[in-house]
């Protein structure tokens, strides 16, 4: 068995799911090479190390929190109707309003330019002719 | 596949009943807790995101169909709400606050609390866990989302190889192989910082 055969093996000789065979072949292996002995060592202890990492959990108001998001979202009414899709709604329609009162004051301010421009156009010559 | 405690559970959260909700919470929110965080690696992330995934699992509870466990399919929900806060974000895992497990105060409010298999009596003991800690959690960030999530679900939450694969859609084979991968990872990473 080479160095990197031996080394694919781990997970599977570490799952304990590796065939007596191979367990045999590997362990005879890891006995007589401090390459592959340290690599299996190293890859152990770092599965453990992970293993024993602390579980973290929430503060204990969590749930209670979870509730009231949902209350909040659903208008108390848990989520019954679509609310997210009714917030949605709401927004589109602000939106949709905004610009129609967008356009509207930039139609209005358009026409209005040309009256002011007009009477300007048209003074222009009289300007000219007062002096 | 879902236990007949289970199905009594879901029915009455499909009937929207409020302590069937509370329960539900209850008996997950360590799970779900526990896996955000250590995918994100920030409590304030990981409180928000688990709330963000339990309201889900409250607005979509009637298209549960029971093909899978109860456990597994907020797994699923859990793991989009990770992938797409990271697809929002837009970050790579280890430009964000990190913050170690143990570095919370669970006295605090709106913090996490920490239930301890490695709590130590000895200071100087406990300022080496705090490392060790902070390097794994390091290191685990480190890791690309996909072996991340495998290595998180297989020895951090201690999942089976079949959860793991219905949780991420992948083949058996692909999540043994990520794993794998991910363990040497951080086994060469936890080496380099520990040398
Ligand atoms: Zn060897």
């Amino acid at each position: 068995m080479d160095h990197e055969r031996a080394q694919s093996l781990f997970m599977s000789y570490h799952d304990a799911e590796l065939p007596a065979r191979e367990v045999e072949a590997l362990e005879a292996h890891l006995a007589q090479c401090t390459e592959c002995s340290l690599a299996w060592q190293g890859y152990k202890a770092a599965v453990e190390e992970i293993s024993g990492l602390l579980k973290v959990t929430p503060a204990p108001d969590f749930s209670k929190r979870v509730q009231q998001a949902i209350g909040r979202r659903s208008r108390g009414r848990f989520f019954s109707e679509s609310s997210d899709s009714g917030g949605l709604g709401i927004a589109i329609v602000s939106v949709i309003l905004v610009l129609v009162f967008a356009l509207l004051y930039l139609l209005i301010a358009t026409s209005g330019e040309v009256k002011v421009v007009d009477p300007g156009a048209s003074s222009d010559p009289k300007g000219a002719a007062s002096p | 596949m879902e236990t007949r405690l289970e199905k009594k559970l879901i029915k009455r959260l499909q009937a929207r009943e409020p302590k069937a909700f509370d329960q539900l919470v209850l008996l997950f929110q360590g799970q779900v807790y526990n896996f955000v965080f250590r995918m994100l690696g920030s409590t304030a992330e990981a409180e928000d995101l688990a709330q963000e995934v339990f309201i889900s699992v409250f607005k979509h509870i009637d298209a549960f169909r029971g093909e899978s466990s109860l456990a597994t399919w907020i797994y699923r929900i859990a793991a989009n709400h990770v992938k797409n806060r990271r697809k929002y974000h837009g970050r790579r895992p280890y430009d964000r606050p990190l913050q170690s497990a143990s570095a919370l105060d669970p006295g605090r409010s709106g913090e996490g609390a920490v239930l301890g298999a490695g709590q130590v009596s000895r200071p100087d003991e406990m300022v080496e866990g705090l490392q060790l800690e902070r390097i794994l959690q390091e290191a685990i960030l480190a890791l690309d989302e996909e072996h991340r999530m495998v290595l998180v679900l297989r020895d951090v939450q201690n999942e089976s190889y079949d959860v793991i694969s219905e949780v991420t859609g992948l083949p058996l084979g692909t999540v043994k192989s990520r794993l794998h991968r991910a363990r040497l990872a951080l086994k060469e990473a936890l080496e380099e910082r520990t040398r």
